[in-house]
């Protein structure tokens, strides 16, 4: 590990990271802030539910939105977190080689006497480091929050769906560093990633309308995360290992393609 | 004594992009203080050489070595014994000079903090603004920085002077010289061929990805074709001057010829005396003369004559 070029990586994308953390702490406070008046309402909520065509329900568990982990699935853990963690994760992988090849600094940082492979594992670090705090933030804001709205959920179930969306963040970063590695080329890493994250997006929706997504929905990672709905049942150990291994193959596969690459000239 | 082991060696090194050649067979060694010029035109293959020595680019064919290592399997820490300075240079613009060098410093386990400043003053840079605001020319002063500050045995430089006045350049020539004197190996690309014919001992010209020679450039220069005006007493013939073997072309106005020569000229000197010669003039042939003489007869399908005859 690199210490100066890990500082450095953080150092030079804090403002960015700064305004999805501000984001993702302003829309759960909103959204805690609301809870109490849903809670309240929840007869009138049932019969508006009723009112959703079918398909709808289907996409969204909006059953029991008046729960806790209902509303917070509903608002927050179907699309808004996962977007926001995939986001920044695939963007900070995207750049990690890519970005430095693209600008041509890549030319000088790979003449130091350091390895390829430790240049790869310190952005990997720094990525990872970067979901982490994400995850702790968010974790941190809706344990809190939760407690002052007085939510019926428990605090291992709310920590561990932000553990399990953080990895999702990290799962697709992989994916972004990947093909950043392979390629030197910022513009496909992000495309690629995108590309499967809102495929899974989709298989994961339609899994129970249409036969095919619903075959390969077992290997999707939305699956894993937002269909195992930590919100209610807890941490599910098999589907983190899962997590945790592809990632973890992807960043080693991000190490192997950008060890004997030629790097593109600017 | 034994001649010192070469500090860059390169043995038919090749290097296709796909199929698109990049250079081809290039073979030369560069020893312990001795500055190298690397010429060839633009896409001749030069940043081509540099960026595999360095270890950018993997080889495809043939060997480089450096300090006696094998750059395709040498490990990272070679890498602290040399400078290198890229042809297109891009610093992180985010930074200042003295934070960038800072970085380059701290990743090579280094504290030269008083080195960088010392060289910041020589090569009047101001370190404390952002890369962003430097022009082209203040941000190849970090890149020259950044290649000589750990004092490397090793010198890779590509085109190091494009974009520096002439002062800076001096000072960079001053910096070559430290370098060599404390037994570095320089290799140095160009294409602005006069200003590698005062800093470079030796030079290998390449074009289209070939080398066309490898030789001293008092030697190119001596055997190249240069143009000598003779003036005599009077209207001369110039059968006698053209009998000279050297002489290859000879145009008379009256009293004045024009010869051109290759090679040594004191035959056709003594020869001119003997027909009354009153004054000569002769233009030195400049590198980039001898330049297209090698070029103009090198191409891919041309035997190169020069290069041949002095290899
Ligand atoms: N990434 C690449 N992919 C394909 N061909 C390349 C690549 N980089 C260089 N080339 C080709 O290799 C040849 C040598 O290019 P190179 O950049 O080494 O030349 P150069 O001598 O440095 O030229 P210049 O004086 O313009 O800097 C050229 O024909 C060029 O088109
Ligand atoms: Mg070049």
């Amino acid at each position: 590990m690199l210490l100066p070029l890990l500082v450095k990586s953080w150092r030079d994308r804090w403002r960015g990271l700064l305004a999805w953390t501000t984001g993702l702490v302003l829309i759960t406070i909103v959204e805690l802030y609301v809870y109490p008046s849903i809670r309240d309402s929840a007869e009138g909520m049932s019969q508006l539910i009723e009112a959703f065509p079918e398909g709808m329900r289907e996409i969204f568990p909006m059953t029991d939105y008046t729960s806790g982990p209902g509303f917070l699935n509903v608002e927050m853990f179907s699309i808004v977190v996962p977007l926001v963690f995939i986001a920044v994760g695939a963007s900070w992988g995207a750049s990690a080689t890519a970005d430095e090849e693209e600008k041509g600094t890549a030319d000088l940082l790979l003449t130091l006497p350091v390895s390829r492979t430790s240049i790869v594992v310190t952005k990997c670090l720094a990525t990872i480091a970067v979901l982490t705090g994400l995850t702790a933030v968010l974790a941190i804001t809706l344990v809190i929050g939760a407690g002052v709205v007085d939510m019926d959920i428990g605090t291992a179930e709310l920590v561990a769906a932000c553990a399990m969306h953080g990895l999702l963040g990290v799962l697709y970063a992989g994916i972004g560093f990947l093909v950043g590695a392979a390629t030197g080329r910022r513009g496909v890493a992000l495309g690629v990633a995108f590309t499967l994250a809102i495929a899974g997006f989709l298989v994961y929706s339609l899994a129970s309308l249409v036969d095919f997504f619903d075959t390969v929905n077992p290997a999707n990672p939305f699956e894993w995360v937002v269909g195992s709905d930590p919100l209610t049942n807890g941490l599910d150990v098999g589907y983190t290992v899962g997590l945790v291994v592809v990632s973890l193959l992807l960043f080693a596969g991000s190490a192997i393609a950008f060890r004997r690459r030629d790097i593109r000239a600017e | 004594m034994a001649p010192e082991p070469a500090v860059i060696e390169l043995t038919g090194l090749t290097k296709y992009y796909g199929r698109q050649l990049g250079v081809e067979d290039l073979t030369f060694d560069v020893s312990p203080g001795e500055v190298f010029g690397f010429l060839g035109p633009n896409g001749a293959g030069k940043t081509t050489t540099l960026r595999m020595l360095i270890g950018l680019l993997r080889i495809t064919r043939g060997s480089a070595r450096l300090l006696g290592t094998d750059v395709a399997t040498a490990p990272p820490a070679l890498r602290a014994r040399i400078g290198y300075l890229p042809g297109d240079l891009s610093l992180y613009k985010n930074l200042t000079g003295r934070e960038y060098l800072g970085f380059m410093a701290r990743m090579r386990n280094r504290d030269l903090a008083e080195r960088i400043a010392s060289l910041s003053e020589r090569l009047n840079l101001d370190a404390s603004r952002h890369i962003h605001d430097l022009s082209k020319g203040n941000q190849q002063k970090i890149g020259v920085i950044q290649a000589f500050m750990h004092d490397p045995e090793v010198l890779i430089l590509d085109e190091p002077t494009s974009g520096l006045d002439p002062i800076v350049q001096r000072e960079f020539e001053i910096l070559l010289d430290e370098a060599t004197q404390r037994g570095a190996a320089v290799l140095l690309s160009s294409h602005i061929l006069s200003e590698v014919e005062h800093l470079a001992g030796r030079v290998a010209v390449v074009n289209e990805g070939r080398l066309l020679v490898v030789e001293r450039i008092a030697t190119l220069k001596s055997r190249s074709v240069r143009t000598l005006e003779l003036t005599f007493s009077g209207p001369v013939d110039p059968a006698p001057l053209r009998a000279v073997p050297s002489v290859d072309g000879i145009d008379v106005h009256g009293a004045v010829a024009s010869c051109t020569v290759v090679g040594a000229h004191d035959e056709l000197l003594r020869v001119a005396l003997t027909l009354g010669l009153e004054t000569v003039q002769t233009h030195e042939p400049s590198l980039e003369d001898i330049f297209m003489t090698l070029v103009a007869g090198g191409g891919p399908d041309a035997a190169p004559p020069a290069g041949q005859e002095l290899a």
